[in-house]
């Protein structure tokens, strides 16, 4: 697991797409509809549209394009997620792989009757909507409140095992907003998400699948940043207890990745980088999570390179994590 | 900033009760009606004054939903101090409080300081857990107690100093081994005693290995 995890990845801020053009990119988006791209993105629309994602050949070229797409200094146009329902078109894809009858599956989540079962979970799921800040869509308005609530008890509700993790919420969010309120598309995408991008238990047996990551992740940083990884890990040395033969220091990464991997940065960068991450998640793979948790670390690497002990660490981590919900990685 | 001590602390319990918003009074002295889910740890820090000695608290902020559990231990490790939170309007988050003591004494060391706290205090009309039953479960199990509110911010700094007081009169009674960082207490990076006054702001820290 942790070769296959390790294969192929570049710190190069341009192979996540994440890099030095982001910014750029983002002002674009969020500027006027007259986009100096927009000539560009109204033919690749044309093309794309064009191919026909329903059947096995088609799917293939449709995706492969995306990948294209997404990987372009400016990444999918924002308009892609709604005019090619890049994010359904997947989810939908894989469902039916898994001959799922939607129409069941529809019935069952989004029932009005309660379950029993469903009491505690909808407790919870409603204590903590109003704790679901990284969305405007969470806070907006309080009907917006009652669809995110709709579709986590319909995942919770799809899946029992995994049922209702806390950060689902945020995630939730984002998904809402980008199928512009739709709660059955929305499941659609969690589903995909939860099931098929991220790897296994992820949200459950203790966080199994995080915990792998964090270890994969720390492996990699020492291949990739050697330098900044060494430096981490002798502060965290600083902690060994030689009678226990233990570091009572955790490694220093893991509060913050931690909290980037499982909420998929989406609470920890400006809204439209989150946007374009999202879009590689769901086109490229969790591989993804990995390659922006260098590219972030990388980019606070020089100032964290002049801390000298773990405690400055997490007080200048204080600073730059605000800075990177801010501004995005440098 | 130059300290004399730095001591970690851990705050702990069920999901909701307030930890980070006590937290957020702590260090930023404000309410956030609305605060975000913690997910995994957060981290706050603030400098108090003990004895004429600044004490640098790094205090660990934990999510409380049981799934987290695996991961929000590793921080009990090398504390040497714990909030453990109930919320006064929800019994059920003071019958849990057994099993998150086991758990702290369990993984961290065993002379970590406890502090159990009964917090939303400011909520008397909707109170289900008396004042005497948190009392009575700190005398039970030695910790110690206080009911807070971080919406009004009462007994907050005193919940966290008075902890700090504690761990430091367990150095002076020489319960607390200094030198064992497993404890988690540090000794500061100031360059001597009298230096510890004028030197807030000071960029320069850490060069002074001048300790003990």
């Amino acid at each position: 697991l942790l070769y296959f995890r390790l294969s192929g990845i570049e710190v190069n801020p341009d192979s996540v797409g994440i890099g030095g053009n982001q910014k750029r990119s983002c002002q674009h988006r969020n500027s006027t509809k007259s986009e100096p791209d927009d000539n560009y993105e109204r033919l690749e629309v044309k093309q794309l549209l064009q191919i026909n994602p329903t059947d096995e050949y088609g799917f293939e070229q449709w995706h492969n394009a995306m990948r294209m797409v997404a990987r372009l200094p400016g990444g999918i146009p924002s308009s892609f997620r709604r005019k090619v329902s890049l994010w359904l078109t997947l989810a939908d894809r894989r469902l039916q792989q898994r001959q799922i009858d939607w129409q069941q599956t529809y019935d069952k989540c989004f029932s009005e009757h309660h379950n029993p079962e469903d009491e505690e979970l909808g407790i919870q799921i409603v204590k903590d909507l109003h704790r679901t800040g990284c969305s405007l869509f969470a806070s907006e308005r309080r009907d917006n409140q009652a669809l995110l609530k709709q579709v986590l008890l319909a995942y919770a509700r799809f899946n029992q095992t995994v049922g209702y993790c806390q950060g689902f919420n945020m995630i939730a969010a984002i998904v809402l907003e980008v199928m512009e309120g739709n709660v059955q598309h929305a499941l659609k995408v969690m589903i995909y998400l939860i099931e098929h991008v991220l790897p296994e238990s992820y949200f459950t047996n203790n966080l199994r699948g995080l915990s792998v990551d964090m270890v994969v992740f720390r492996d990699l940083m020492h291949v990739k940043l050697p330098e900044l990884a060494g430096h981490l890990y002798r502060l965290q040395q600083e902690s060994y207890e030689p009678t226990l033969g233990i570091y009572y220091e955790p490694p220093l990464i893991n509060a913050f990745t931690m909290q980037w991997f499982l909420t998929l940065f989406a609470t920890c960068l400006p809204k439209p980088t989150v946007m374009r991450i999202w879009d590689l998640i769901l086109v490229e793979g969790n591989e993804i999570l990995l390659r922006t948790g260098l590219v972030i670390w990388n980019s606070l690497s020089d100032r964290i390179m002049a801390v000298k002990t773990a405690d400055e660490f997490y007080s200048i981590m204080d600073v730059l994590t605000r800075e990177l919900i801010e501004f995005g990685p440098a | 900033m130059s300290y004399a001590y730095l001591f970690k602390y851990i705050i702990i319990g069920d999901t909701g009760v307030g930890k980070s918003c006590l937290l957020l009074q702590f260090t930023d002295k404000r309410f956030q009606p609305i605060h975000d889910l913690t997910i995994g740890v957060e981290f706050g820090a603030r400098m108090i004054t003990i004895q004429n000695k600044q004490i640098k608290l790094q205090i660990w902020d934990t999510a409380g939903q049981e799934t987290f559990r695996s991961i929000t231990r590793s921080y009990y490790r090398g504390a040497a101090g714990a909030l453990l939170v109930y919320d006064i309007t929800r019994r059920e988050t003071f019958n849990h409080l057994t099993t998150w003591l086991e758990d702290a004494r369990q993984h961290s060391n065993s002379s970590m300081v406890i502090m159990l706290i009964g917090n939303k205090c400011d909520l008397e009309s909707r109170r289900e857990v008396r004042r005497e039953e948190g009392e009575a479960f700190a005398r039970e199990h030695g910790l110690i107690f206080m009911e807070t509110s971080a919406k009004t911010a009462a007994n907050v700094e005193e919940a966290f100093i008075n902890t700090a007081q504690e761990i430091y009169d367990k150095i002076q009674e020489g319960v607390f081994d200094i030198n064992n960082e497993a404890n988690g207490i540090k000794i500061g990076p100031q360059l001597s005693p009298s230096s510890q006054k004028s030197s807030s702001g000071n960029p320069a820290l850490g060069t002074g290995g001048g300790c003990c």
